[in-house]
């Protein structure tokens, strides 16, 4: 048996069984060091895939840079578990978890992807179908990085300068938000 | 007897690769092993010096003083010979976890430098690369993002209020330094066109700059070269950007409840980082593993007549190492120098540094060079 | 003959060898040390004086903005990285198109430099 589809079996195995634990840890914390490490198992398979791009942002923006937030607002409000809500699933929550539970059919089955790639071929996006961009941006398979860079920066032109807009909307809400914040603080003390 | 010669080699021959792997491993395993107690001993000497001391000097090693080389070995020892105990109020897990991480990712993260460029043996090419990803460098880059952690949990866990400021202080700084950082290198990949550290020292090796330079990013981009240095000195927390550990205020910050062993394993983490982003200056800014008009190939072809084929790369390699660590060495003295010569900055100094003069300063440097590299290159 | 195997294969024998080294040096030093607890030991360290409240109250949400906006310009810097690999092949055209995208971020860079976000005091 081939060792990579062994290592990968087992890496999404882990990763499975390591967000059930998770989604039952009753400090904050704990639960965001583990998905940190469910993170950096699903860099691995990315990297076993072939998809050496998407292995090192998996890491540098996921890993690093989002649960960095996570974690430092866990330590800024440092809620001890008793004041957390526990048990009794509210209605929000249930159609949060069907929803869930739908993408996970859909992504996960072969029928589940056969309706999400129906009617792309028409519109020149068919599965394993050669991108849109010039010849002489096609590089060999090991060379991961260029070809995604290929793809992002002439197949998905408009989506990458619509990210920096995105990107800016997001600079504006967060200092909107957290300068609000400040000041109710300021207020209150 | 020959019969176990025979199976020995054709099994080396078979799994070359996983041996080969498993040596590199353990060469870089070593070096970053030997970094720390090392620089410690560097360090208070160099300490010692400024201040007009005179230093350790006086352990050594079977008789011999080797001006108190033999100190860190004792210091080491008696670490290990110290009380280990967990603070009552801290969380008992990750309090025992914060300093694993912190040592096991700088261990890690220095597997990502070439050590040298690559040798030949019983017809095996081998790269001297512990792990050559094709994602190059952004493997170092994604190291040391996850470095935050160690320093996060461990200010956490420990339940004090000068650690969790500390540790604090700490992870806000290093992502700070962390776009400057990336942003610093970024010219560096479109200069050389490629992500692989080895390709890029070939690179500076190929060709001569104005036909006297060695062609260094240090003369290509010199200020990449200031903004990353800077901001090395800030992701590995040394002053004078320590102020997470200062110990005027939080006494030590997310080290102060920590003790034997595993306070010396946030030191060995720590070293094996810096020696990981001065070794990545190295390379990227200062020719890594080449000697400056020498390049190692034409080492090979000169050294090849004098020992075999084969033997001529090992040698070749050998000074590369040497000279890769020699380089290395002048970045962590600069370290060690800074350290006893430079104040502090305040807190609001530092993010400032950070925030507002380098990451405008390395994009206006990215613009400047993607600039001129087009007009050079492109027309 | 290029020998070559998995190159995410190092990383996890590395992985596993720093775990043991580390873990190891720990086990050793827990195995060898003396232990004799007492109250004052135990307790949270703060210069030897009675402790004062506890470490878990709520802290500055300076921490909090800094950690959003390094993701966002964490994200940008990897795109960087996309367009610096393919800079040879795309030329003007990828010049122009990263201006334009910088372009865009600087504008936000420089609200937040208006807002004051960036000012500790």
């Amino acid at each position: 048996m081939d060792l990579n589809f062994i290592a990968f079996v087992v890496m999404g195995l882990a990763a499975t069984i390591l967000s059930g634990v998770m989604i039952t840890r009753r400090w904050p914390v704990s639960a965001a060091m583990v998905l940190i490490a469910v993170m950096t198992l699903l860099a691995g398979m990315f990297g076993l895939l072939e998809a050496h791009f998407a292995a090192a942002a998996q890491i540098i923006v996921y890993a690093g840079a989002i649960m960095v937030v996570f974690v430092f607002v866990m330590m800024l409000l440092n809620l001890p578990p008793e004041e957390l809500r526990y048990g009794g699933v509210t209605w929000g929550e249930m159609v949060l978890i069907s929803l869930g539970v739908l993408v996970a059919i859909v992504l996960g089955t072969q029928v589940g992807q056969g309706l999400l790639t129906q009617g792309l071929e028409s519109m020149g996006y068919a599965p394993g179908q050669t991108p849109a961009h010039a010849k002489s941006l096609y590089f060999a398979a090991d060379e991961n990085v260029k070809n995604v860079a290929a793809t992002m920066f002439v197949d998905y032109l408009w989506a990458f300068e619509l990210v920096s807009f995105l990107i800016l909307a997001a600079v504006i809400g967060s200092i909107v938000i957290a300068k609000k914040r400040s000041a109710e603080n300021a207020n209150a003390a | 007897m020959e019969g176990t010669v025979g199976v020995v080699t054709q099994f080396l021959d078979s799994n070359i690769g996983l041996v080969a792997a498993l040596g590199k491993i353990a060469l870089a395993l070593v070096i970053a092993l030997q970094v720390a107690p090392i620089m410690v001993w560097v360090e208070r000497r160099q300490a010692a010096f400024i201040q007009r001391r005179i230093g350790p000097n006086r352990v050594g090693l079977f008789g011999f003083k080797l001006f108190g080389l033999g100190q860190p070995l004792a210091d080491t020892i008696k670490l290990l010979f110290k009380e280990d105990f967990v603070p009552k109020q801290a969380n008992k897990f990750f309090y025992i976890l914060a300093p694993i991480v912190t040592a096991v990712i700088g261990l890690v993260a220095i597997q990502g430098i070439p050590l040298a460029k690559e040798i030949v043996v019983g017809g095996h090419t081998i790269n001297m690369q512990p792990v050559n990803l094709n994602a190059g460098f952004l493997y170092l880059f994604a190291m040391s993002a996850l470095g935050v952690y160690g320093v996060a949990l461990a200010g956490w866990s420990s339940n004090n209020k000068y650690a969790l400021l500390g540790g604090l202080r700490a992870s806000a700084q290093m992502i700070s330094y962390e776009i400057a950082m990336g942003l610093a290198l970024l010219p560096m990949v479109f200069i050389y066109g490629t992500l692989d550290l080895q390709t890029m020292i070939a690179a500076q090796s190929d060709s001569l700059l104005f036909g006297v330079l060695p062609n260094w990013g240090i003369f290509l981009s010199p200020i990449s070269f200031v903004i990353f240095v800077i901001t090395m000195f800030a992701e590995t927390n040394r002053l004078p950007f320590d102020l997470a550990e200062g110990e005027a205020e939080l006494v030590a910050g997310f080290l102060v409840e920590y003790g034997s062993m595993r306070w010396s394993l946030f030191f060995l983490g720590e070293y094996a980082m810096m020696f990981t982003l001065s070794a990545l200056t190295t390379c990227v800014f200062l020719g890594g593993y080449e000697i400056p008009w020498l390049s190692q190939t034409e080492l090979v072809a000169l050294l090849t007549p004098i020992f075999s084929a084969e033997p001529a790369t090992w040698v070749a390699s050998l000074i590369g190492l040497t000279v890769l660590l020699a380089k290395t060495a002048i970045f962590m003295f600069l370290f060690v120098q800074a350290r006893f010569t430079l104040p502090r900055f305040r807190y609001d100094q530092l993010m400032r540094v950070g925030w507002v003069y380098l990451l405008p300063l390395a994009l206006v440097n990215v613009v400047v060079l993607a600039l001129i590299v087009g007009i050079m290159r492109l027309t | 003959m290029t020998a070559s195997i998995n190159p995410y294969f190092p990383i996890l024998i590395a992985f596993v060898l720093g775990l043991l080294i580390a873990g190891g040096a720990t086990a050793a030093s827990f195995l060898l040390g003396p232990k004799k607890p007492n109250p004052a030991k135990l307790d949270v360290y703060e210069c030897g004086v009675p402790v004062v409240g506890t470490a878990r109250q709520r802290l500055s949400v300076k921490f909090y903005l800094t950690a959003i906006l390094f993701i966002l310009f964490d994200i940008e810097t990897v795109f960087l990285y996309l367009w610096a690999v393919l800079f040879d092949e795309l030329r003007w055209f990828g010049i122009i198109e990263v201006g334009l995208f910088v372009g865009t971020l600087v504008v936000g860079y420089i609200y937040i430099l208006r807002r004051g976000a960036l000012n500790w005091d």
